[in-house]
């Protein structure tokens, strides 16, 4: 159409061109690299790591990641479980890396997942599955605490994203007295950029509940306190202030393994158990008040052949309806739970210790835009 | 009530006669239709051919506005397969073209199925060559250069 000079010009401007690589899967733009300098500068430029993961997230709905944990890195098992499973358009899939750990942080943050091991003191690492990138960062003064005392409630470790900045941060915080420390809590912060952690002071005011795992959330990570009335406590990653945002949908649970926070649909949720159901909230902000709303409850009585009477973890929804749900110990099963006709269905079952998490894949790298 | 009529011409001087409303999809129309009202719109970059194609996608996704509110023609399901069938039978050249005109145009909804269209394409092939004789792009890199890149992607797994 537009007059075309075969010899020797492009057939589409390059903004055009970007518009067409920013759908393109990431295994093909790294393929892409090779087809000219200036597709390799752009494949490789911050800003269009970023339009193609706006993209990625609009597409469709987020991918689910199986991850083997590893307690050393000095075997490297077969891969017996291997699945990749289609719902509507999500793909559930098993992956392993060279590295990784015993624990994994909640989610994804950007495409990247984040793996430590609080016990086996090993570096943890960042990777971003599509990529195959990593990044590992050293020991944070609370893994070298808990060699010297170590004390089981331990809360894990968070990752996010400083979204004025760009940055990615991990971050710990747990209560100081059982280390003996001053303060209610103490929070320390890895900076990719000086390759060294810091501690955010002041850290929470509130002491936390132990046994979790922060969530990542739009600019901002997320715990439960240990208050009577269990409150949700947030850290902005680019102001480092601890704020508490609002109290949590139900009074003061007590047993430690009853209520979670969680990411589902791009929003804030918790989760309670009470035998013989568990109860799924989520944060509705949208009109400036915060108030829960109930998105579902699960009959814990049919999955205990499957789970027995443990709390599950809600992983994502797939396909509209369907909510990836996993256990907390090891070889434990994916089961879908479909909330229109409220049946659960047995997904797979690993046969060795699996982090799942939801995901959508990326170019990104710790370092981008440090 | 009859409804207002607008000309188009193609670069090799035929006029298509749309309405106003189908034509307005594009902002470019819209805009002129405002600045330059009861005008024939020369469009000296588009052949009939794809002018055509471009108004037939118009004709499927004007929003009928005669005060029933916001009733599409057609439901977003079957548009959306509509959609499919209709850069499914395009082939590649024109599919550019296409693409072209909806980005002079600025017609987001058909350069977005367009866009998309040739992602698909080109995101299953394997072959470097056909990629750049797609875009008509010249290969600028020296085979030491290409090789490195491909060790690169080549992680540990």
């Amino acid at each position: 159409m537009l007059k075309r000079h075969r010899a020797n010009v492009e057939i589409l401007p390059h903004d055009v061109v970007e518009l067409i690589l920013e759908r393109l899967p990431v295994d093909s733009l790294l393929r892409f690299k090779s087809i000219s300098k200036k597709w390799k500068s752009t494949i490789e430029s911050g800003r269009f790591q970023e339009a193609q993961s706006i993209r990625r997230r609009q597409s469709r709905g987020p991918d689910v990641l199986c991850v083997s944990l590893k307690y050393s890195d000095d075997y490297d098992e077969e891969d017996t479980d291997a699945q990749r499973i289609v719902l509507g358009s999500s793909i559930v899939s098993t992956v392993s890396f060279p590295t990784s750990g015993s624990m994994f942080c909640h989610g994804s943050c950007d495409g990247l997942i984040c793996f430590y091991s609080l016990v086996e003191l090993r570096v943890s690492v960042v990777v971003n599955p599509a990529t195959r990138y990593q990044r590992s960062f050293p020991l944070s003064n609370y893994e070298q605490l808990l060699k010297e005392i170590f004390y089981s409630p331990t809360p894990g470790l968070g990752f996010g994203k400083d979204k004025v900045k760009g940055t990615y941060k991990p971050v710990y915080l747990y209560n100081s007295s059982e280390f003996s420390l001053d303060n209610v809590t103490t929070c320390e912060v890895f900076d990719f950029s000086i390759d060294a952690w810091r501690y955010v002071i002041p850290a929470s005011p509130y002491r936390i509940r132990p046994y979790q795992k922060p969530v990542y959330f739009d600019g901002s990570l997320y715990w439960l306190t240990e208050c009577e009335e269990t409150k949700v406590l947030s850290l902005d990653l680019h102001t480092e202030t601890f704020k508490v945002i609002c109290k949590a949908p139900f009074a003061h649970a007590r047993k430690r393994f009853d209520v979670f926070l969680s990411i589902l649909d791009n929003r804030l949720c918790v989760s309670r158990r009470k035998w013989p159901t568990q109860v799924i909230w989520w944060l509705d902000s949208s009109d400036g008040s915060k108030t829960w709303k109930k998105m579902c409850t699960l009959d814990l009585t049919k999955t205990s052949s499957w789970f027995g009477e443990c709390h599950l973890l809600p992983i994502a929804f797939l396909d509209k309806n369907k909510l990836l749900l996993h256990g907390h110990g090891p070889f434990q099963p994916l089961v879908i739970y479909d909330l229109h006709n409220k049946s659960y269905d047995l997904l797979f079952k690993p046969s060795k210790r699996l982090g799942v998490v939801y995901y959508f894949e990326s170019l990104f790298s710790v370092l981008a835009d440090a | 009530m009859s409804k207002k009529m607008i000309v188009l011409k193609s670069s090799e001087g035929v006029s298509f006669v749309v309405e106003e409303a189908v034509a307005r999809q594009s902002k470019i129309i819209s805009f002129l239709v405002e600045e330059f009202p009861d005008r024939e719109l020369p469009l000296t970059n588009m052949t009939s051919e794809i002018l055509r194609k471009t108004i037939e996608y118009c004709k499927k996704h004007v929003v009928e506005d005669d005060g029933g509110g916001d009733s599409s023609s057609s439901s977003s399901g079957d548009l959306k397969e509509w959609d499919v069938k209709f850069v499914a039978e395009i082939d590649q050249p024109r599919l550019m073209d296409l693409l072209m005109a909806a980005n002079y145009l600025d017609i987001p909804s058909l350069l977005d199925v367009t866009c998309q269209k040739v992602a698909d394409t080109i995101a299953a092939c394997n072959d470097e060559k056909e990629i750049r004789a797609t875009f008509n792009i010249e290969n600028d890199f020296t085979e030491e250069e290409v090789e490195a890149i491909r060790m690169e992607n080549q992680y540990p797994i």
